[in-house]
């Protein structure tokens, strides 16, 4: 399984599919240090971005997961198939390394903020878990929106697009527990390092098993597909 | 491995690809799966992989090491020969090194450091039956392996498939070519299970290549008495036509005249095989050495038989002569040509070759005058002998026309312009079509 995580990392490094969502990921770093945190609570505002960034995070890492799954060919992906029969399981995980890598890049930007103006470690080590599950989540939205799920490549992008904005939308009504809760830890991580430290462990909860759920879903799909795309 | 009544259908609602296809597959099986295009080859192939779930049936007893060869191999990926192969070895547990005797066997060594995209479709089809051959598979699914391969390669496939099978893998292949019933590869595959595919349905039929390979194995013990008996008949003057190239090596339509060119029974000068080109007017042809194909060694070591291209019996330039090896040659040879017409593909190999009842009903063709047209036309795989070659001198040959073509095989006559025949003629040679030239008039 690791030498199919590193043939298809090799495969997409190699073929510049990283590029976009490098250029996007530092645009985001730019954006991030254009509001250096200043005024009278540059702590709130500091942890605020972590939330921030948390929340970029998602679509980032599902952009990424799917241009990674999709890089190789189908007939590929059969041949890989054949020698690695987990390897559905070693394509996600080498999604969620492309994709944690990226978000490193992102989650940098705020974490020298935080150290520079001294947000407390407690909170900074909240916030890392909170981008590992982010990052989760985002890769798993993106494995939905794969080939292997959706092969033309048009309507995975529509799927993609789409499960993005509900997962957002979803947590402004009922049915929130189907919803990736970005509002909640935004709003937590703005309301200041105590409130959104006494958030985090409900947070944490909800996208665990919102992972879990999901993942599940994803695995039964291929696994029941007659035909591999 | 056991397929029990399989029925297959991409999606809910698509038709039926495969319906009530039962099957047993057993290790050393060769089976040759045929069928007209889209009857589900590819789909049955698959189904056989596991990469396919079957809608209806089941599918028991696979080998858990399975090599499958793309018809199509996908060359839109971001690495080397050499890279790729490394990391499908990796996949497979193996060093990278393991690809090393695989790309050195099938002549590949040359485009290692070739980006996948940039190789032709041959190549590209040799780096996909490389990743297949790789985890020593003991069920090999082989899709139109032979599309756009070279000469030598397709020389050595069935050798090859040979030797696996007799390791005891399944090898199921799907050839629309027919390059397992060329004689060449009888030879070497002489228990052929043939499978058609038609209507859903899955018959499975009588090798047929029995017969060639039945008149394969009593022709290469006759070599040697045929040779001896050769050795002193006269020079023919007139080319056997379709006769060398359509059967055998050794079991052609020159067995009918004993008084076949062969010159020297001692030393093998030159050799014939399947490919001749039939002698135009200025007597040039095509002579390679069938026992550059057959491994002097045996079907256990053809991995460690080097084969250079040119040396290939199928291999095909089309003014080339291959010089044989000295030894282990099943043929017998040609000395030096007394005429033009020796020169040609008058089959001193095949003379006095002892004809199986299983040869002596085969098709033959007669004749067919090249139309008269503005430009020359040149006959790529007619009969058409150059007028000077339309007597022979012996009485006993047969008709320069007539001959006999191996069972599963056709004659298909194409007239072409002569500045472009060169080019379809190599164009077949390369898609393992058995070539003669005639002169144009």
């Amino acid at each position: 399984m690791i030498a199919l995580i590193r043939f298809q990392l090799a495969g997409y490094l190699r073929s510049s599919r990283f590029l976009p969502s490098l250029i996007v990921t530092l645009l985001l770093v730019m954006l991030v240090f254009s509001q250096w945190p200043t005024g009278p609570d540059p702590v709130k505002l500091a942890t605020g971005t972590y939330g921030d960034a948390a929340a970029f995070m998602v679509p980032l890492a599902a952009w990424t997961t799917r241009s990674l799954l999709d890089t190789q060919p189908t007939v590929q992906r059969w041949l890989t198939l054949l020698a690695v029969r987990r390897s559905a399981v070693a394509g996600l995980f080498a999604a969620f390394l492309a994709s944690a890598a990226l978000n490193l890049v992102l989650f940098a930007a705020p974490l020298l903020q935080a150290v520079t103006v001294g947000v407390p470690f407690k909170t900074t080590a909240a916030a890392a878990l909170l981008a590992v599950l982010a990052c989760t989540a985002g890769a798993l939205i993106g494995a939905w929106s794969s080939r292997a799920i959706i092969p033309g490549s048009g309507a995975s992008l529509l799927v993609l697009l789409s499960a993005l904005t509900m997962t957002l939308l979803l947590g402004l009504g009922r049915l929130g527990f189907l919803a990736i809760p970005y509002l909640d830890w935004i709003k937590a991580a703005h309301d200041g390092p105590a409130k959104f430290q006494a958030a985090l462990p409900g947070l944490l909860l909800h996208l665990v098993l919102w992972c879990v759920v999901v993942a599940t879903g994803y695995f039964v799909t291929l696994h029941r597909r007659s035909s591999p795309t | 491995m056991r397929l029990d009544s399989v029925a297959f259908r991409y999606g809910r609602r698509g038709p039926w690809v495969l319906r009530d296809v039962s099957l047993s597959l057993h290790p050393g099986d060769i089976v040759e799966l045929t069928g007209p295009n889209g009857a589900g080859k590819s789909t049955l192939l698959r189904l056989l992989a596991g990469l396919h779930r079957p809608r209806g049936g089941t599918i028991t007893g696979r080998p858990s090491v399975v090599g499958y060869a793309p018809e199509r191999f996908p060359t839109d990926q971001p690495f080397t020969v050499t890279a790729y192969l490394a990391h499908m070895a990796a996949l497979h547990g193996l060093p990278a090194s393991a690809a090393a005797r695989w790309s050195h066997l099938l002549n590949l060594d040359h485009l290692l450091n070739t980006r996948l995209p940039e190789l032709s479709k041959g190549s590209a089809q040799k780096v996909g039956l490389i990743q297949a051959l790789l985890p020593t598979p003991k069920l090999l699914l082989l899709d139109e392996p032979f599309s756009g391969l070279d000469a030598a390669t397709l020389g050595l496939l069935p050798e090859l498939l040979a030797s696996l099978a007799k390791a005891g893998a399944t090898i199921v292949i799907s050839d629309h070519q027919r390059v397992l019933h060329a004689p060449e590869a009888t030879i070497h595959l002489p228990s052929i299970r043939h499978l058609h595919l038609s209507n859903t349905a899955l018959t499975d039929r009588v090798s047929t290549s029995t017969s060639a390979t039945a008149a394969s194995a009593e022709a290469s013990p006759a070599t040697g008495t045929a040779r001896a008996a050769t050795a002193s008949a006269p020079a023919p003057t007139r080319p056997s036509a379709l006769a060398s190239s359509a059967g055998d090596f050794s079991t052609t339509a020159a067995a009918h005249t004993p008084s076949a060119p062969v010159a020297d029974a001692n030393g093998p000068a030159r050799t014939d095989t399947p490919h001749q080109v039939m002698a135009d007017g200025s007597a040039s042809s095509v002579t390679m050495t069938p026992s550059d194909f057959r491994s002097t060694a045996g079907l256990a070591e053809p991995f460690a038989r080097q084969l250079e291209p040119s040396a290939g019996p199928w291999s095909g330039s089309p003014r080339r002569q291959v010089e044989p090896p000295g030894e282990g040659a099943h043929f017998p040879a040609r000395g030096p040509a007394p005429s033009d017409q020796a020169d040609g593909p008058t089959s001193s190999g095949r003379a006095g070759a002892h004809v199986p009842p299983a040869q002596k009903d085969t098709a033959h063709i007669d004749e067919v005058a090249a139309p008269k047209r503005g430009v020359e036309p040149s006959v790529v795989g007619g009969a058409h002998p150059a007028p000077e070659e339309a007597t022979p001198t012996n009485g006993d040959a047969p008709p320069a026309q007539r001959t006999e073509v191996p069972e599963g095989w056709t004659v298909l006559e194409v007239i072409v312009r002569a500045d472009e025949a060169d080019d379809v003629e190599h164009g077949l040679r390369a898609a393992g079509r058995i070539v003669r030239r005639g002169g144009g008039s």
